[in-house]
Parts: C-alpha cells; structure tokens; sequence
C-alpha cells in the first residue's frame, strides 16, 4: 500500500530549484531511507512532505504530493491540519527551552484548547516515552528542563513528542548526525521498532545507517531522483551508474 | 617573557575598567548617603510617611514623591509594556521584509528624541487632550474606579504616566524585538511541525522562549521612567499631594529635585534634596536587582 505518493515535484529557493520534476512513492509502514551527496535536495524533498519548504522566505513549491489520495498541496488544504498527521524530528535536537520534558512530550496536545485529564495525559507521555525508548531515563525527572538531558536523550525525547500526536508519517532528517555512536544505535533501534508504528521517511548522510534500518532506499543527486529500489537492492545490485559510484564512496 | 607582561598590563587595564565603575557607584552611593546623613538624622523614619512639605517650617515629607514617582512609573509601564510586546511581535514575526528595517529605525529614532521635547509635546498638546477629551471620556467608561474620580486638570499621574510610556516604548520594545529575533528557528520549526499555527508558535513559543527577556526589558523601561525628570516636571502638575485618582496632579522625586535644588537655601533643604536623590538610587536598584535576580534563577533553573 503507498501511504505517500509524489507527481511531478518540483521546489525552488528563490529562483535556484532544488527539486527537479520527483516522482517517487512511498510505501505505508515501511522505512523509506533517502540519501545522495549534500546539497541533493533530499531534505527539501522531506520538508516538501510535510509542507514546512514553503515557510522559508522565497521558497516556493510546484506539484502534487498525495497522502492517502489526498494531495495535501491542493488549495483547500490547511498546512497546519497536514503537519498534525506527519510528525517531524530535526537534525538537531530542537526541544522546546522553555517547557519541561512532560510538557514537550504533551506540547502537540496543548495547542488548539485540547483538553486532557491529567491520567490522559501522563498515559500519553508516558507511552510515547516508552516508544522512543527513554522512558526508563526520564521517568523520574519530568519536570527538568531539556538542557539536563544529553544530546542523544534530547533526541529521543524530540522523538516522543512527534510520536505522541500519534502521526501516521514520521519524517526524520538526518536524526542522528550530531549524535555520538551509541546515542546513534540507540536511536536506529528505536525506528526499527517504530516501524510497526508509522510509515517513516529518514533522510541519511550515512550510507550504512541507510542500509541498516531502511526497507527501501531513494538515491538523490542534483535535485532528481536517479534510483528508487528495495534496500538490499540498491546496496547489493543497483542499476544505475551514478547509484554504483554514490554507495561504494566513489563521490559524495 | 615580552608576550607576557603585555598580557598582564593588559589585563590590569581590564581589571581597572571595571573595578573603576563598582568604584564609582560605592562612592555615588556613599556621597549620597553623607550629604543626606543631617535629613536622616532630623527626619528618620518620618521622611518616608509623612505627607507635609512645607519649607517655612522646615517640614519635609518625602511620601508624595516617591508614591508620585511610583505611580507614574507603574501607569507608564502598564501603557507601556503591551503596545512595546505588540510592536516587538509585529516587527519580528509578521511585518513585511521591507518594513523591519524602517520600523525599527524609526522606533530607535524615538528613543533618540531628547526628554525635553517629550515635555514639551505632553505640556502643549497631550495636556488639553487628556483635560478635554481622554480625561471625560475615561470618567464616563470608568468613572466608577477610584482612579478617575474628579475633574481632569489636564497636568497629574496621567498625562506624566502617558509621556513617560511614550519615552519607554523604544526601550522595551527594541529590547524585545531583539530577543524576540533571537529565538532560533528550530525552535519555530518544531512547533509548526507538530501542527502549530502561526498564532500558537508566536504565543506558545517564541514568547515562551523569550519570557524571561522580555520580563527584564519591562524592567529596564521601568527603571528608565523611574529616573525620568524632565518631562515628568513639566506635566506632573507639582503639586505635593497623594490621590489615588490619576487626574490628580502631584509630585515626583525627580521633579521636586528639579524644581527645588536650584533654590535650595540652607543645609537641610540640600540634605533633604539628597535623601530624595538615595532614596531614587535605592528605588531603582532595587528593581533592577531582583529582576536580575529574577532573571538568574529562571536561566539556572532550567
């Protein structure tokens, strides 16, 4: 089943495009890992998916992207209501500075006068801190403020708080790029796990974490997509030269 | 060796800079309290409760002023503060690329306008104003609150509290547009990518994020029209005398400062002066020492 389905994409900053004419499907409860060199659009093209590419000033998007046959790109659609069913985490850990860990967790719920018991709410926190796998090194402090944490919990708790809204499409960009190795395993065992979960998107510089979590691979350069297969194939056998050159290091 | 001892005459110059301005204050401070020590001495506790002043018996009561100074302050930041936060969010979040940078400079012009003028634009133009039209308008929307009872003279904590937070505004909201800039996207990001609307992200983020600077901004605007002298004396009415309604006019300690050093005969009426001048000194650091105070502990505390 393809939970998200692309036509004819195409995306700009100011009058450089990034994404040249993407056409790519992606399937429903599966991890899609998109990689090529930087500068490749390949995390234009995630924040195309959740409608966050046009907030930067000058940026400006052309085409059709489909949620369950829904093109959220269509007018009537309100951005805000298609970023509550596709849940995001950063680069970099972005917690909100102000908030207590309870409160992150929660933050999705606080918008827009949601009103939860407080069993309500602490069930929520509480099973999405076990999903991102943090639970059991936060329960206990709640109510500190994100900057105890480390950068890997810092991380996974980002990760709570996107799940807890209980998205159907979680986008992840480069999610542990500025993690140490074992924040990073942490975290690639946390999305396996998810997976049963959500259909998720990660963008990776790194071509083993491509190959270590992902079911199907999307390989990008220059704004296009030059190859789109199932992970084992794209690593083992890929059709295309460029792809070839990418994964056994020859650029990028 | 030569590298060396430029690092420590370096470094002894640093240290004298700023050794140098605690210094300054000590002795600011100690001055001040020599020079009132004959009108503690007369006075006592009785300078800060008593409401006489009457310089033919030699009577001096500082409370007019200080509740004079607090009241127009006070009132100034509550005009103040929320149109500065309103400007702060216009420029920062919402106004246009090509209308940040004019706005700004103009509101920074503002700030740039010397006090006198402020005085002046109050006297002439927002006295007869606040006498004829803000002064019964208010009467008849509120006249049931203590605070606009009586006739509008047109001078009083009004019209001074209303200049003043004219000469605030660029204060706190350049302050705040600046925090307010300086709240990272990704935090922005964050909220819009859970589903945020613009409104929420302003509100529940990025002034989140800023709280804690936008609290001492307020501080700071505060403690500028807490020092205001100028102005203040030329719409304050200069009368001694507490009222609980804002049309009244009254006294500040700037203004009886102003109004009174210049002819000041005698020891006491200058040590008199003085306590006033500590009592300001004190006023002031006060405030700015708990919001610093304030402002430490939130930043620690997370």
């Amino acid at each position: 089943m393809d939970k998200i389905r692309v036509e004819n994409l195409n995306a700009w900053f100011g009058s450089m495009q990034v994404l040249k004419n993407i056409n790519v499907s992606l399937k429903e409860k599966k991890i899609s890992a998109i990689i090529g060199p930087s500068g490749c659009g390949k995390t234009t093209l995630l924040r195309c998916f959740n409608r966050l590419h046009e907030l930067v000033p000058g940026a400006r998007v052309e085409g059709k992207i489909f949620l369950d046959n829904t093109n959220i790109y269509e007018k009537e659609v309100d951005p805000v209501m298609v970023r509550r069913r596709i849940g995001m985490v950063f680069q970099r850990p972005n917690l909100f500075n102000h908030m207590s860990i309870y409160d992150n967790v929660i933050a999705g719920y606080l918008l827009n006068n949601t009103k939860l018991s407080k069993e309500r709410k602490d069930e929520i926190v509480e099973r999405s801190l076990r999903l991102a796998g943090i639970w059991e090194e936060v329960k206990n402090r709640l109510r500190d403020y994100p900057s105890a944490l480390s950068g890997g919990q810092q991380q996974r708790v980002c990760i709570a708080r996107a799940l807890a809204v209980e998205p159907e499409v979680l986008l992840m960009d480069e999610p542990t790029s500025a993690l140490d190795p074992i924040s990073t395993y942490r975290i690639e065992e946390t999305i396996r796990e998810l997976k049963e979960e959500v259909t998720i998107i990660i963008v990776t510089h790194n071509m083993q974490q491509a190959a270590r979590v992902s079911d199907e691979t999307i390989f990008m350069y220059m704004g296009e997509i030059i190859e789109v297969g199932s992970t084992s194939q794209i690593f083992t056998n890929p059709k295309q030269k460029l792809t070839e050159d990418y994964i056994t290091g020859k650029f990028g | 060796m030569k590298k060396n001892l430029g690092d420590k005459i370096f470094k002894g110059i640093a240290l004298f800079s700023s050794l140098f301005v605690i210094l300054l204050v000590f002795f600011l401070f100690v001055e001040l309290l020599i020079y009132s020590f004959p009108s503690i001495k007369k006075f006592g506790i009785y300078f800060f409760i008593d409401k006489i002043w009457d310089p033919v018996t030699e009577r001096y009561g500082a409370l007019p002023a200080i509740y004079g100074t607090i009241v127009t302050s006070i009132l100034a930041l509550l005009i103040a503060f929320p149109l500065s936060i309103g400007i702060a969010i216009f420029i920062s979040e919402l106004a246009p690329p090509a209308l940040k940078r004019p706005l700004s400079f103009i509101i920074e012009l503002l700030g740039a306008i010397p006090s006198l003028i402020y005085g002046m634009w109050g006297l002439f133009s927002l006295a007869p104003l606040v006498q004829l039209k803000i002064g019964p308008f208010l009467q008849r929307i509120l006249g049931f609150l203590p605070f606009f009872q009586g006739y509008p003279l047109g001078v009083g904590y009004l019209t001074a509290g209303i200049v003043l937070s004219v000469m605030i505004i660029p204060t706190i909201s350049s302050l705040s547009r600046e925090i307010l800039m300086a709240v990272p996207i990704d935090q922005r990001e964050a909220g819009y990518a859970l589903g945020m609307t613009k409104w929420e992200v302003i509100w529940k983020i990025v002034l989140g994020n800023a709280r804690s600077g936008i609290f001492a901004a307020g501080i700071l605007g505060l403690g500028r029209a807490l020092g205001e002298a100028v102005a203040v004396t030329m719409v304050i009415g200069n009368f001694p005398n507490i009222s609980v309604s804002l049309f009244s006019p009254g006294v500040t300690i700037t203004s009886v400062i102003i109004n009174e050093f210049a002819e000041a005969a005698g020891q006491l009426k200058i040590s008199v002066l003085m306590e006033l001048a500590l009592v300001l000194f004190l006023i002031t650091f006060l405030i700015m020492g708990l919001a610093r105070y304030y402002i430490l502990k939130r930043i620690e505390g997370r």
